[in-house]
């Protein structure tokens, strides 16, 4: 079976291993678990009519692109960068963090999720700032490990860019 | 390093080997296992076998066989058993060894300090924000105060404005009442004040005299204008009182009256109503007889 490795890259407390939980155990907790080191699932999904075992590494949350150790980017086929849309900084967080991705493991495919979508309230990002971002011709999807909103859609959309890679 | 007395580096070995449960793989370029050793079992792979597929129990192998020139570090890698490793990955002659020491008290260690680093970093960034909120409340009700203030600023000065208009115009009356006063109280000619149910409120004394009356008269209530009146007046008074409805005043006219002595008396008669009253009126006479 195929396999490919994707990277869970974001600041911490941005929802990393609770998106991780809720594509693969389908489980939620709303309590904040800090993550040391990396933490590796699987998951086994359906991607241009073949079956590919993504291999999910949730990486410790880095405030700062500088530490994050390139050992664990090493043969990553690509990368969720995963921000908190209630707090603005985590989306500058995650530019940095791919600006050291792309340096280490060159142009793969990524996507850009604004994790807890069921907070807009309390949304400080702006769509200037998204839209900026979806000129370049990144894509965006908003996710919400909560309500699991988008998180089946954001795993299966970059399933499919590695399989076209 | 390399200077380290054997002793030394058996020691260290010694302490690696007691402390950090290190187990080991040779892994061929296809995954399949050649050597292994150590408590592999810690990790995941508790019946190892010579060419079984590890990264199938080592999910953080795949993608990284065959290993290529650089040695690669991965600490902190949580196993499926529990267990926090650090990983060294490096190149040997019949293939690439995986060596795994146990990280797990530090793994612990960490994850408290971090665990609290992160909570104290989200409760910082939580009172930012509020505090950004306070401050924008505060800014916006400074702004609603200075707005308040200058309106009261403004309706001060309206009402400074308007007291001065007030005071001008009561002193433009008070004038005026009192070049009025000076008139009636010279005497020249006859001032009276009456309302239409027949009350005279007041008189200067040339009218008094006219109609042979005293104050005292006026005051005792003595002197009504029904027993001034004469009846040959209704036609012309009834003119009279038409022009007032029409213009506040009349034109002067002359006009029979009866003395308290009974005798009648010829005046030349005026009459005009009171600024916002339709019954009370303000009368100057003049003796025709006297001018004469």
């Amino acid at each position: 079976m195929i396999q490919k490795k994707i990277c869970m890259l974001g600041t911490f407390a941005v929802g990393k291993t609770s998106l991780v939980r809720r594509f693969v155990e389908s489980i939620y907790d709303g309590k904040y678990h800090t993550t040391v080191g990396v933490k590796i699932d699987k998951k086994v999904v359906q991607a241009q009519g073949q079956e590919v075992m993504l291999l999910l590494w949730d990486l410790q949350g880095e405030e700062s692109a500088q530490n994050l150790r390139s050992s664990y980017l090493r043969g990553t086929a690509g990368y969720l960068l995963v921000a908190d849309g209630t707090r603005n900084d985590t989306l500058y967080a995650a530019l940095a963090l791919q600006a050291k991705a792309q340096e280490t493991v060159g142009m793969v495919p990524f996507t850009l999720l604004l994790n807890k979508a069921d907070l807009t309230e309390e949304w400080s990002i702006s769509e200037r700032e998204t839209g900026a971002l979806e000129q370049k011709g990144w894509r965006i999807i908003q996710t919400s490990a909560k309500t699991g909103a988008g998180v089946e859609e954001a795993f299966l959309t970059l399933a499919q860019k590695m399989m076209e890679g | 390093m390399s200077e380290l007395p054997a002793p030394i580096r058996d020691c260290m070995l010694a302490l690696t080997v007691e402390n950090r449960t290190p187990a080991y793989l040779l892994v061929n370029g296809d995954n399949s296992l050649s050597e292994w050793g150590g408590e592999l079992g810690d990790y995941g792979i508790p019946q190892p076998a010579a060419g079984m597929d590890v990264s199938e129990r080592l999910p953080f192998l795949a993608g990284l066989l065959p290993l290529d020139a650089r040695n690669l570090f991965l600490p902190y890698v949580q196993m499926a058993t529990g267990l926090a490793a650090d990983v060294y990955l490096f190149r040997g002659e019949q293939g690439t060894w995986v060596l795994l020491l146990d990280a797990t008290s530090e793994v612990a260690q960490r994850q408290h300090m971090q665990q609290r680093t992160h909570d104290l970093s989200l409760q910082v960034g939580d009172l930012q924000r509020e505090g950004g909120e306070l401050y924008e409340a505060k800014s916006e009700l400074e702004q609603r105060v200075r707005e308040r203030t200058a309106e009261l600023a403004r309706t001060n000065q309206q009402l400074r404005e308007e007291l001065e208009r007030r005071k001008a115009v009561e002193a433009e009356l008070r004038a005026s009442e009192a070049r009025f006063r000076r008139i009636a109280d010279s005497n020249m000619i006859g001032i009276m004040f009456w309302a239409m149910d027949g009350t005279i409120s007041e008189s200067n004394n040339a009218f008094l005299d006219m109609l042979g009356y005293t104050q005292a008269d006026l005051q005792t209530g003595v002197l009504r204008w029904e027993r001034v009146n004469r009846p040959e007046n209704r036609a012309s008074d009834e003119r009279a009182f038409a022009q007032m409805a029409d213009y506040g005043a009349c034109a002067p006219y002359e006009r029979q009256f009866t003395r308290k002595d009974g005798q009648p008396v010829a005046l030349l008669f005026g009459a005009a109503l009171l600024p916002d009253s339709q019954n009370k009126l303000v009368c100057f006479a003049l003796d025709l007889a006297s001018h004469k």
